[in-house]
């Protein structure tokens, strides 16, 4: 075992035993190290998308191409601070209604060539065991999601409550798949731990 | 303007983009490039207001001493110390790069992994509640997490990996696509009733008309 001296790794070690305390209970350095990671990761972003979009749309695009039409752009990004006035607080929802608006354009027509595909692929010949249970499964889960369906009929309760299986085992291959990528996560610490910080190698 | 302008700058921007997807003389003007540009741009400007909205309230928790004003300073800190280094040395900068590789990015790792810890005793406490759904659930995640894992090897051989394929690729196929489409269908109803103005809670309305 040889513990490093590389001030990068023990800066790793120090961040990743200071979350880790409070699996003991709520802390001053779990606190610390939440506030750093909030403040950092604040801050990462906002550089990043300024160096990506705000920078190059200024210097490139308005200044050198002369696409000046991202002048509104800027100013319409920046009305959301209208929001610290309140007599003038209803500008700041110009951006928001963009955004909503492109959101809401973006799902109308890139979706469906999406679930359409998800609609055909459903329909898959009833010739062996695994088809059959994915047919009826599809449609058991989607009965289920009918709310203008009566549940109390007894066929259409029936083929809700199969429909209901299928979500839980659908949430419990999620549930189970995103345990396991936490845990991955946690490996990765403590691989980090004791590989690179302590030096430990079997 | 406080309301009809909004609404009717979601139309127009949602006409846009179905405009320029669907039709030919919209792919032919080539409007959706300006138009991501545009988003690109006022979206990345709305990030300093998250920025700006972090200071605000901090430096008022410090100002009225409140419990725990002091971690307040330590975020304040760390904000505007990263942003002087990244200003001056742009994303790419050897000690901002640093400062991402050995603290942010290991943060990260660690806040997310600390997860597994409480996923896990929610797993054990839905268990206790001794439902049938409650039991597929676990069962199912069971099978799914042996199956990926050496230890499912380790007890029931090739057994494991198998079972975990088969609920995987048939009965998680099943009801996953149904989730999906009911997700697909309500997004896509919801995304007509804002174009079309029925729905109005993202510029202070009542919501629904």
């Amino acid at each position: 075992m040889h513990i490093t001296s590389d001030p990068g790794i023990w800066c790793q070690a120090i961040c990743t035993l200071a979350v880790y305390t409070y699996l003991y209970k709520d802390n001053p350095i779990f606190r610390i190290a939440e506030n750093v990671f909030l403040g950092l990761a604040t801050t990462y972003w906002f550089v990043y998308s300024f160096f990506n979009y705000i920078k190059p749309a200024i210097v490139e695009w308005i200044g050198t191409n002369g696409q000046y039409h991202y002048v509104l752009a800027i100013i319409l990004g920046l009305l959301i601070f209208f929001r610290y006035v309140p007599s003038l607080s209803w500008i700041a929802r110009y951006p928001m209604s963009f955004w909503v608006g492109y959101g809401t354009g973006y799902t109308l027509a890139f979706t469906p060539a999406v679930w359409l595909n998800q609609i055909t692929a459903s329909f898959v010949a009833l010739n062996s065991l695994q088809n059959i249970l994915i047919f009826v499964g599809i449609l058991c889960t989607l009965v289920y999601f009918f709310f203008t369906l009566a549940k109390e009929n007894p066929v259409v309760g029936g083929i809700a409550e199969v429909g209901k299986w299928y979500i839980m085992i659908a949430l419990g291959s999620a549930f189970g798949n995103t345990v396991l990528y936490r845990w991955n996560l946690f490996l990765g610490r403590a691989n980090m731990l004791i590989t690179q910080w302590l030096g430990y190698t079997g | 303007m406080r309301k009809e302008g909004p609404m009717i700058l979601t139309v127009i921007s949602s006409l846009v983009v179905v405009f320029s997807t669907y039709f030919f003389l919209g792919q032919k003007w080539n409007l959706m490039e300006p138009l991501n540009n545009w988003f690109q741009i006022s979206y990345a400007i709305a990030l300093a207001l998250g920025f700006v909205n972090l200071t605000v309230i901090h430096v008022k928790y410090i100002q009225r001493k409140r419990e725990g004003w002091f971690y307040s300073i330590v975020l304040l800190l760390c904000m505007y110390a990263y942003l002087v280094l990244g200003m001056i040395q742009t994303q790419n900068g050897l000690q901002f790069d640093w400062i991402y590789v050995n603290a942010m990015s290991p943060l990260s790792a660690t806040m997310f992994s600390l997860v597994a810890f409480f996923i896990t005793s929610a797993a054990y406490r839905a268990f206790r509640i001794r439902t049938k759904e409650a039991t597929i659930l676990l069962v199912c995640a069971l099978f799914v997490m042996l199956g990926r894992a050496p230890i499912g090897d380790a007890i029931w051989g090739n057994w494991s990996a198998f079972v975990s394929k088969w609920v995987m690729g048939t009965l998680n196929v099943a009801g996953m696509r149904g989730i999906n489409l009911g997700i697909a269908v309500g997004g896509f109803a919801t995304a007509l009733r804002i174009m079309l103005g029925l729905e109005r809670a993202h510029i202070g309305g009542s919501g629904t008309q």
